[in-house]
Formats: C-alpha cells, sequence, structure tokens
C-alpha cells in the first residue's frame, strides 16, 4: 500500500498544476546562479589602483630616486577636467597612478576623482613624507594600499640612507665590505612576500569560499515549504488530494510516510545534482564527496522535517504558511552569514553567544559541516557537527510524529 | 475603486507578513548600523585595529621573534594562540582572530643568519588565512615591512655575536619601523548619518521593500487570475481595463505610501541631513527611484507568476540574489559577471548612484550627470516591467 501510495502521491504532485514541481526545482536553479555568480568572486580579487598627486621637494637626482620607486609600484599619469588619467594603462601589477606637480587639486580630492595627495620632502635625502586623504576616501580600501605603500617606502629609504652613512664610515674604519656588496644586491632586487611567508592551504580557496557553503546552506534550508506541503497535502480540507488520500487504507502517519517518500527524495535528488555542479566548477568545496553528501543530505533532511514538524503541530492559516515558507528561509541566510561581512559577522556573534540558536539553523550547520571538512585538520569536529544534525533530525522526526498523530482520525 | 479597495483589504489581511519583514529589518539594521557606525570612519586612519592577529609563537625567547610581534601589535591587535591547528581553524572561523601568523622554532636566528649571507635563503613564516583576503594582505604587508627592514639594518652589523650588538640592532629596527609618514586631517568631513543613510539604510530597506512588494502584489495577482474569481468578475459592470488600473493605482500608491514611512523613520533615526544636505537629497532620490524599479519588478513578476511556489521563490531565493549580486549587503559594487545578471533589477543602480553620491564632498556636474543616468535607468527599468506586465495582461485577456 505504502508503495502504492508513493507512487500515487508523486505522480499527483509531478502532473500537479499548483506548481509543487518548482518548490524542487527553483533551488536547484537558484544554487546554479549563485555558483555562476561566485566563479567569478572566486578568482584573486582586483584592486583598483589608488590616485595620487605628488608636490615635491628636492633635487633631480633626489627626484629620481622617488620617480624610479613609483614606476616599480604603478604607472604616471596626467590630470585633466576628469582627474587623473594614466598615461599608459595600468595591469595587475600597477597598484598606484601617479603624477608630480603643485596644482591645486582641492576639488578633485572633493568630488572623490583622486584618492589623496602627498607631500614629499627629499632635501638632503630625508624623504619627509605628509598624505591628505579627503574623508569621502577614508574608507576605501585603495588608498590604505596607497598610505601602505607609500609608508613602507619611506621607511625603507630612510633606513637605506642612514645605514648608508654607518656602512661609508665602517668602511673607512678599515671594514671588509665584499660580504656587504652581494647583500646590498639582494635588497636592490627586492624581497617577494612568497619568499617569507607560505600558506598550506589550498590553491583558489579565499573568504568567498565560504559563501559557498552558507550558499549550499540556504539551498537546503529552502526545502523546508516541501515540509509543510507534505503535510498539508494530507490534510482533508486543504484540497482534493488531501481527501483522496485519507480514503486509503492506512493512517495518517503512514499516508504522511509515503508523501515524504515521494516529494522528500526528489529534494535529495535535486541536491546531489547541485553538488555535482560545483565539483564541476571547482569553487572549494572538499571532495570528500561521501562526506559531504552526508552533511548535505542532513541539511535538506532537517529542513523538510522542519517544515513538517511545523505545519504538524501548528494549525496554518494561508498567511502564516507564507511566513513560515519565507521567514525561516531568509532568517537562515541572515544567521548563516549569507548576507555579507554584516552577515557573516552576525553569524559569528551567534556561534559564540548563541550556540543554541545556532544549531538550529540548518543552513549554518550545513555551511559549518563543510567549512569543517575542507579546512580543519581532523574530523573531530565534522563529527560532532554530524553529531548535533542527526539528534536535531530525530527530534523533528518524533515531533512530526507526535503533530500528526494527536489528531484522532 | 472595488478592486483598489480590495487590494487594501488584502494587504491588511496580511498583517503578519508585513509585521515579520519589520522586524526583519529591524533585526538587520539595528547591527548593521552599530558595525559600520565604528568602521565609516569620515577620518582616515592606516591603523586596521579590528585586526586581531592570531600568533603562534613556537620561537619564544628569541628577541627578534619577540621584537617582530611587537611590531605586528603596533596597528594590530595580538592574541597569542597554543599550537593547535584545530583550535586556530576554529579562531579563524568564529573569528575570533582575523588572521594567523605561526612563527616556526628557530625562526629569529635563522632570520638574522639570511640577512648576513646573501646565500642563505629567508626562513618563512607559516600563515593562516581568515575569512577577508584584505586582512590576510595587509598582515603580509607588515611582514614584508618587517624583513626587508631588518635586511636593511643588518648591513652594518659586522659582528652579531658581540654582546650587545643584537639590541643595538634590534633598537634600530623598532626605531626604523615606527616613523610613519604624516597624516594631515580632512577640514571638512561628510555626515556620517548621512552615510549611514546611504550604504546601510537605503540599501537595506530596499530588499525589504522587494520581499514587501512581491508578497503584496502576487497575493491578489494570483487571486485575480482564479477561476471562480473572474466569473464572479464576469457579472460585475468591472471591465478588465478597469480593474487593471486599479490594479496598478494600488500597487504604486502602497509603494509610494511604504517609501514615504521608510523615509520618516529614516528622517528620525538619522537626523535632519538626509532632508538637508546636498548628499542625503540625493540619497533620498536614489532610494525613491530604486523602490519606483522594484514595484515594477513586483508587478511584473506577480503578473507573470503561475503559482505560490514561484511568488515565493521570487521573494525569498531570487530577492536574497538579486541583494548580495547588487551589492546591498556589502555597500560595494561587486563587478564581474554577478553585477551583470542583478543588472535586470534596480538594486545595483541604487548601489552604484549611492557610492557615486558619497564619493564626493561636493558633487560635480560631471558626478551629477553620472548620477543622474543611474537614476533613469532606474526609472525605465520601472517602467518598462510596468508596460510589460500590461502588455501581458492585454495578451491573456485577449486570448481569453
Amino acid at each position: 500500500m505504502i508503495r502504492h501510495l508513493t507512487k500515487y502521491v508523486g505522480k499527483a504532485n509531478l502532473l500537479s498544476k499548483d506548481g509543487f514541481l518548482l518548490s524542487i526545482i527553483l533551488p536547484f536553479i537558484l544554487g546554479l546562479i549563485f555558483l555562476f555568480a561566485f566563479d567569478s568572486l572566486l578568482e584573486a580579487a582586483n584592486l583598483t589602483p589608488a590616485k595620487i598627486v605628488i608636490e615635491f621637494k628636492g633635487n633631480a637626482e633626489e627626484k629620481k630616486d622617488v620617480e624610479d620607486f613609483l614606476k616599480e609600484m604603478g604607472v604616471e599619469g596626467r590630470l585633466t577636467d576628469q582627474g587623473l588619467e594614466p598615461i599608459t594603462e595600468p595591469d595587475d601589477e600597477d597598484y598606484l597612478i601617479y603624477c608630480f606637480g603643485d596644482d591645486d587639486v582641492e576639488a578633485l580630492l572633493d568630488e572623490g576623482s583622486i584618492n589623496a595627495k602627498v607631500w614629499i620632502d627629499n632635501t638632503d635625502k630625508k624623504m619627509d613624507m605628509e598624505i591628505y586623504v579627503p574623508s569621502n576616501k577614508a574608507n576605501d580600501r585603495t588608498s590604505f594600499m596607497a598610505y601602505q605603500i607609500l609608508n613602507s617606502y619611506a621607511k625603507s629609504y630612510r633606513n637605506l640612507i642612514k645605514n648608508t652613512e654607518v656602512l661609508f664610515a665602517q668602511a673607512m674604519a678599515g671594514r671588509d665590505m665584499s660580504s656587504v656588496e652581494g647583500l646590498v644586491e639582494r635588497i636592490k632586487d627586492g624581497i617577494d612576500t612568497d619568499d617569507i611567508v607560505y600558506t598550506k592551504e589550498k590553491e583558489g580557496i579565499n573568504g568567498f569560499t565560504h559563501f559557498i557553503m552558507a550558499t549550499l546552506g540556504f539551498v537546503c534550508l529552502y526545502y523546508i515549504r516541501v515540509g509543510v506541503d507534505i503535510v498539508r497535502r494530507n490534510e482533508a480540507y486543504i484540497g482534493a488530494l488531501g481527501k483522496r488520500l485519507e480514503l486509503s487504507p492506512v493512517s495518517k502517519l503512514l499516508r504522511v510516510f509515503a508523501s515524504f517518500l515521494s516529494m522528500g527524495l526528489p529534494c535529495l535528488l535535486a541536491t546531489y545534482l547541485l553538488l555535482l555542479c560545483y565539483w564541476k566548477r571547482d569553487v572549494g568545496l572538499s571532495l570528500e564527496y561521501s562526506r559531504v553528501i552526508l552533511v548535505v543530505s542532513l541539511g535538506v533532511l532537517i529542513s523538510i522535517f522542519m517544515g513538517m514538524a511545523i505545519a504538524s503541530l501548528f494549525k496554518l492559516s494561508k498567511d502564516n504558511v507564507s511566513v513560515v515558507n519565507f521567514l525561516i528561509p531568509v532568517l537562515g541566510a541572515l544567521f548563516g552569514g549569507l548576507m555579507g561581512q554584516f552577515g557573516q559577522a552576525l553569524s559569528t556573534w551567534i556561534n559564540e553567544n548563541a550556540p543554541l540558536l545556532a544549531n538550529l539553523n540548518p543552513a549554518n550547520l550545513v555551511s559549518r559541516g563543510l567549512y569543517q571538512l575542507s579546512f580543519y585538520p581532523s574530523y573531530d569536529s565534522f563529527y560532532h557537527t554530524i553529531k548535533i544534525m542527526a539528534v536535531y533530525l530525530a527530534v523533528l522526526m518524533v515531533l512530526t510524529g507526535v503533530g500528526i498523530g494527536r489528531v484522532k482520525e | 475603486m472595488q478592486v483598489l479597495k480590495l487590494f487594501y483589504r488584502l494587504i491588511l489581511s496580511r498583517k503578519n507578513t508585513i509585521l515579520v519583514l519589520i522586524g526583519i529589518f529591524l533585526l538587520m539594521i539595528i547591527p548593521a548600523n552599530y558595525v559600520n557606525r565604528q568602521l565609516f570612519d569620515v577620518t582616515f586612519n592606516p591603523e586596521m585595529n579590528q585586526i586581531i592577529t592570531g600568533i603562534v609563537n613556537l620561537d619564544k625567547g628569541d628577541p627578534i621573534s619577540e621584537n617582530l610581534i611587537e611590531y605586528l601589535g603596533q596597528t594590530t591587535k595580538i592574541v597569542e594562540v597554543e599550537n593547535d591547528e584545530e583550535r586556530l581553524v576554529d579562531m579563524l572561523y568564529n573569528q575570533k582572530i582575523s588572521d594567523a601568523v605561526i612563527i616556526p622554532d628557530g625562526y629569529g636566528r635563522a632570520l638574522i643568519e639570511a640577512a648576513l649571507d646573501k646565500d642563505r635563503e629567508s626562513p618563512s613564516i607559516e600563515r593562516k588565512r581568515g575569512l577577508f583576503p584584505e586582512k590576510s594582505i595587509y598582515i603580509d604587508s607588515l611582514l614584508s615591512m618587517y624583513v626587508s627592514n631588518f635586511y636593511v639594518n643588518a648591513l652594518s652589523v659586522d659582528n652579531i655575536d658581540e654582546p650587545g650588538r643584537l639590541d643595538e640592532m634590534l633598537h634600530a629596527q623598532t626605531v626604523s619601523l615606527s616613523d610613519d609618514i604624516k597624516i594631515k586631517q580632512s577640514e571638512r568631513e561628510a555626515d556620517i548619518d548621512v552615510l549611514l543613510y546611504g550604504l546601510t539604510f537605503s540599501l537595506f530597506a530596499s530588499y525589504i521593500y522587494y520581499m514587501l512588494f512581491i508578497s503584496s502584489f502576487g497575493t491578489p495577482a494570483l487571486a485575480m487570475r482564479e477561476k471562480t474569481v473572474r466569473i464572479r468578475e464576469k457579472m460585475t459592470a468591472i471591465s478588465d481595463s478597469s480593474r487593471n488600473v486599479q490594479f496598478f493605482l494600488g500597487c504604486t500608491s502602497f509603494s509610494l505610501i511604504v517609501w514615504l514611512l521608510s523615509t520618516l523613520a529614516a528622517y528620525l533615526f538619522y537626523d535632519s541631513g538626509i532632508f538637508t544636505e546636498e548628499m542625503g537629497r540625493f540619497l533620498v532620490l536614489s532610494s525613491f527611484f530604486s523602490t519606483f524599479g522594484l514595484s515594477g519588478l513586483a508587478f511584473f513578476l506577480a503578473t507573470v507568476s503561475p503559482n505560490s511556489y514561484f511568488l515565493t521563490f521570487c521573494e525569498v531565493g531570487l530577492g536574497l540574489f538579486i541583494t548580495f549580486a547588487s551589492g546591498i549587503f556589502t555597500g560595494t559594487d561587486m563587478g564581474g559577471i554577478i553585477s551583470k545578471i542583478a543588472s535586470f533589477a534596480t538594486p545595483i543602480w541604487q548601489v552604484r548612484a549611492n557610492l557615486v553620491i558619497v564619493s564626493s564632498i561636493s558633487l560635480t556636474q560631471a558626478q551629477i550627470s553620472e548620477i543622474s543616468n543611474y537614476f533613469l535607468i532606474m526609472l525605465a527599468l520601472g517602467l518598462a516591467y510596468y508596460a510589460v506586465s500590461f502588455v501581458i495582461m492585454r495578451y491573456r485577456r485577449l486570448s481569453q
């Protein structure tokens, strides 16, 4: 009978004109849109060059030192009515567009056409620098970058000049300079950051990987609607299907179970298909297939049973069904870290200060489990998350059973 | 005006949805406002004190490694972490630390040896990246600056084993790294309340407007297409075009009321700057055009929506995607393919317009013209969605 009911409910929903099939297909499409969109974000974040105007004090030789450095770090520009335009097109390795001049650039600063004005006094190679960043560019990351580059250069330059003087004095005092020459050459060549730091992390994994995991968590949570529908479609007062199912010679619990098999399993299949697309695009998702499938399956089942528990325990009006259908996924996304950096901060705050609330959010559990698989050195934390999910699922199943069983037929 | 009245009665019957949306908005705006007030500095401050560097020091007691940690502590907050990778990753995930620096055993000794012998390679520091790439780049640049200055300071050291020589060199290192370039402070500052309105309140409000409009326009639109409703309607004197016009009036007037009420709330929340300052007035206009465009999009989606499943998808899934891809949650233009996809809705144009508006203390003619273009795009999108919806409605009437 169960087999017959499963087939019957499945067919009825598949052919239904009310669009139930969409509740399975649309999360899959949404997951694909996010994947497509994140693909470009996962590439290294490109910084646009900072635009600076430099007022210089010093002779030609002192100016050449600064020019040489600036040529390494960016491209020269010229002031036009539109602001500071580069003479040659900057590439990915150019961090600055600069020009020398003592023009009044206050208007350009006010309108945000340039990031900063810099005063450099290199008289007697003292390399005094002053920078002015207008308030409208105070939070711009390119302004921070320009400051950091110039600050680093000024420090190294002054330090090198000071040490050159010391070396000269040492040479006069009879120090053998043969070993120093090689060291100076090495400093002139510059020290690459890649030579002094290393990471074990996989190439291509960055801060945006977290959003991929949060997206999968959100897609899982979206299936809460299917859970609500599984129960409501078995209610005789909701529609014709419910009336027909009520006539079948099995208990309501078994009818709901049959509906779960016919409506819940396609959700799992759609999610697996989505996972396949994520793996194919290599967006930083762990390649431990079985564990990823485990955590995502639990996420989908928790969401479905959450919907079933809510629909069976509370008599929902049409308005409240719509509230449940949009409120829980939106809150899940908000607390699950999908809503930008602010959302991540909120999600972290909840993880820290309200762990119970964090553990109640399937989107959060899924993204946490996926993160643990990708970044943690052992499986301890991952299995801890899996245990929480398993217990959570069991509780929701019991609640659904209680909710369905309390109505006498 | 029967349909118009019915439209508002239906909206009032969905008061739970409206209350929940207001609740979500407050849940978002209160913490975001608090966080962004700390972040939106109107004076330039290059010290990124919000960065917490987790240090695993396996070279304890070495003066060079201690000197390096002291230097990192000057511009970031330092937290000493035990050497447990699991714990370290956990702290990064929970943002207790922004980034981690693992100083290996013998690092200090290896660094001075490399600085004194050109044939030795620089020792490496292991890094663990956090969730924010810009913070990782900042710490990398600090490490790079430390090592390059260390090499320069080592040039004048002829015998490191001489007593006190290393201390002397580390002192010189500290001095050379402490002298930052001067910062001239801005005399004219932007109003932080206006910035918060433009980059937080009005953008988050657009997300809520979208969900509210979809849910409010969708229910009557679906109901009007129900067979029983249509049969009953045939028996009344209301023509199809009159019904559609009234529905349109209901949707636009409701959008206007919602926008006016929320702008009034913003006025009470953020003071009068949003109306008295040029920047504020442009931001309010930007919000108006974006809301108009969103109401048009919601009207269109409600018109084409075949059932409530599709409507919920548009409300939740598509809404989240549009707002995320538009950069509403981050207040930035994400660029690339993601923003191209999101260009069919107004939030991305609102974000772009707002970014131009807040980037300038006094707007130039070129900027005003750029902002006007964005406003026109939003207006055109709204009109286009309404126009297409009317075409669909007419086609449906003719085909029936």
